[in-house]
């Protein structure tokens, strides 16, 4: 893929985290490509990095936390590199942000009118008539009926899908040219989830965003997804189009979840991945994979895999890949 | 295969009391009017959104939660109402593992307490046996000895969920109650813990009632499943004519809801979407609960409610025009 055609360049990211129990390396050397209107799957377990890495391309880090290094590119400019209000500028407008938990996300004293019109107001200098306008077609828009009603009413009134329609509606107000989507239906029930998958796959074409989507739940990315990266605690060790990630997966630790991950009509054991997750302040060395990996090899306790792609789109980090 | 457990009309109402006096003003119909039967030695299944009332049946039958109405039969016998010692006799048979590992464990206790404290309460077995016992059921579950002087801040959540079947089975149990089992935990914890609880089932010829919200989970553990809604069951079935011919429009909008991990199913199955969310539980709608949600409904659903009639062998369902949703393919 040429430069031209990438929304998102994420390289060599690096944030860490200072903690009183020592240094937390949550992100270590994060690669991604993300392209004009692709959605793409972030897949991996608790604690794998994918909310950091998101933070980290919002430019919400907080001590703690740092980003060390490497760059994102958005749209041509590096991120890592502009200023406060430069930053400023971009978030809810180009790039915006719908989160897990959307009761936590809305603000509990402010009704949903104001809270939506408070987010347009950051960006957009409008008349009072005109706002409350936008704040309704906002609301038509996410499939909220009775939008008048629902202006004036607070969040602890909305159902979880309710407010997460309203987070929906803040976080389309520009039409992002990014849209980063943090779990957004894990909170959800199954029926609400696809109402929201639904939704959000709609808006997205008609606007003619990218989305980066984060997931635990492979169904869902499955689903929606036409591109996914898996991390694993703090690296992407596999990136594709979809089929491809469910068809030909190549790194043992992507292999391993698909099939770990009961199928409808399954019977017998499932396949387990051995060990557990590592801590990040003392991280193995080599590959972060290798205690856990069936197919570890010598190279893989002393020397990080480097990223390299296999086939064209297709992007893995294992040493069973490198060259010779 | 005889019945372990028979449920008979059961009802457990939540009062919610308010203004000066905190006199009731209504109830929460958490489990309203549920029938059922669990057979010994089986994985019955019970699937639902959150709010529907499973977790509230799973604790009544345990008699965690005091029953408003109804009949609860355990190995022929009603404990619906029963006390003190015989109460405390039954719970020895009956056990139940919660959703989260990180508030079921009591944080101060060493793992040797909180696994031996169910011998404590039922036995008069010596400290020494009791130490005896839990190393045994430790290792059961996949932990060991030097375990068992340290807390639970110390385990990771798989751990922690093996610590709490340590404690729900060293009693011996016939019957447990899990309660989202591992809806807190990662796909690849999640793989082997289910595969301990299949492993343990066979072993102690257990029989398990397990709640979960999750299909693909309910498909895999369970031989009967049946589907609440709003404190109802609404279908019930083997798990085979569950997932492959499901009856009621609520089950066939769940199954075809669930995310498959298989980027080539979205386009075979066709979703059907429901609207809205599930009402309150408070003000249930009238007639089928369900039919402010349903695209099939009729006005007769509106007024008269749906009785659960087995309409195939072993197949019960409770919807009025099944028959006709049926045919028409969807």
């Amino acid at each position: 893929m040429s430069s031209k055609n990438t929304l998102l360049e994420v390289r060599n990211l690096k944030t860490y985290f200072y903690t009183y129990r020592g240094v937390v390396k949550a992100l270590e050397g994060v690669n991604l490509k993300l392209g004009y209107n692709e959605i793409m799957g972030l897949v991996g377990e608790t604690g794998s990095g994918k909310s950091v890495t998101a933070l980290s391309i919002m430019r919400l880090i907080n001590p703690p936390g740092k980003i060390l290094s490497g760059e994102i590119i958005f749209d041509g400019r590096d991120l890592l590199k502009l200023s406060k209000e430069e930053m400023r500028e971009i978030r809810g407008k180009e790039i915006s942000m719908i989160f897990q938990e959307p009761r936590a996300a809305l603000n509990p004293v402010m009704r949903v009118g104001d809270q939506i019109a408070e987010a347009i107001e950051t960006h957009e200098k409008l008349k009072k008539e005109e706002l409350k306008n936008a704040v309704i077609d906002l609301l038509k828009k996410v499939g909220l009926p009775d939008p008048d009603r629902l202006i004036n009413q607070y969040p602890h009134e909305l159902s979880g899908g309710m407010a997460q329609r309203v987070v929906i509606a803040m976080a389309i107000a520009f039409k992002p040219k990014l849209l980063i989507a943090d779990e957004p239906t894990s909170s959800l029930d199954v029926t609400i989830q696809a109402q929201i998958l639904d939704l959000l796959e709609d808006l997205v074409s008609e606007m003619g965003s990218s989305v980066l989507f984060i997931t635990h739940n492979l169904g869902v990315a499955a689903e929606l997804c036409n591109k996914i990266s898996v991390m694993y605690a703090g690296t992407v060790v596999e990136s594709c189009d979809t089929y491809t990630i469910f068809d030909d997966p190549l790194h043992p630790y992507t292999v391993g979840l698909i099939k770990a991950v009961p199928k409808m009509g399954q019977r017998g054991e499932l396949y387990v991945i051995e060990g557990e997750l590592p801590d990040l302040v003392n991280p193995p060395p080599g590959c972060r994979f290798q205690p856990r990996c069936p197919k570890a090899m010598e190279i893989c306790k002393r020397t990080p895999p480097k990223t390299i792609e296999i086939k064209p789109g297709h992007v893995v980090a294992c040493h069973l890949y490198n060259e010779g | 295969m005889g019945e372990i457990l028979k449920v008979e009309n059961l009802k457990t109402y939540f009062p919610i009391r308010s203004g000066l006096f905190f006199r009731i003003s209504g109830y929460v119909r958490a489990v309203d009017g549920v029938n059922l039967e669990v057979k010994a030695n089986e994985t019955f299944g019970l699937v639902g959104e959150s709010g529907c009332g499973k977790t509230t049946l799973g604790r009544t039958i345990l008699r965690l939660v005091k029953p408003t109405d109804g009949r609860i039969f355990f190995e022929g016998q009603d404990i619906t109402r029963i006390k003190g010692k015989k109460l405390r006799e039954i719970r020895r048979t009956m056990q139940i593992i919660f959703q989260d590992p990180y508030t079921s464990l009591h944080p101060r206790k060493m793992i040797k307490d909180i696994v031996g404290e169910p011998l404590k309460i039922h036995t008069n077995m010596k400290d020494h046996e009791i130490k005896e016992k839990v190393v045994e059921t430790l290792q059961l579950v996949g932990l060991s000895e030097e375990h068992i002087y340290r807390y639970p801040h110390e385990f990771s959540g798989g751990q922690r969920q093996r610590i709490a079947i340590a404690r729900a089975l060293i009693l011996r149990p016939k019957f447990l109650v899990l309660d989202e089992p591992t809806s807190a935990l990662d796909v690849s914890v999640q793989a082997k813990i289910l595969n301990l609880l299949n492993i343990l089932k066979q072993k102690f010829g257990l029989t398990y009632f397990l709640i979960s919200h999750d299909l693909s989970i309910i498909d895999y553990m369970s031989d009967r499943v049946a589907v609440m809604y709003l404190g109802k069951i609404v279908e019930l079935a083997d798990k085979e004519k569950l997932f492959q011919s499901p009856l009621h429009p609520y089950t066939k909008a769940l199954i075809t809801s669930i995310p498959i991990p298989d980027p080539r199913a979205k386009k075979r199955k066709k979703r059907l979407t429901l609207k809205g969310e599930p009402p309150s539980p408070v003000n249930p709608p009238s007639g089928c609960r369900f039919h402010t949600r349903c695209p099939f409904a009729k006005p007769l659903c509106e007024k008269e409610e749906p009785a659960l009639l087995e309409v195939d062998s072993q197949h019960f369902v409770a919807c009025h025009f099944w028959e006709e949703i049926s045919n028409e393919k969807l």
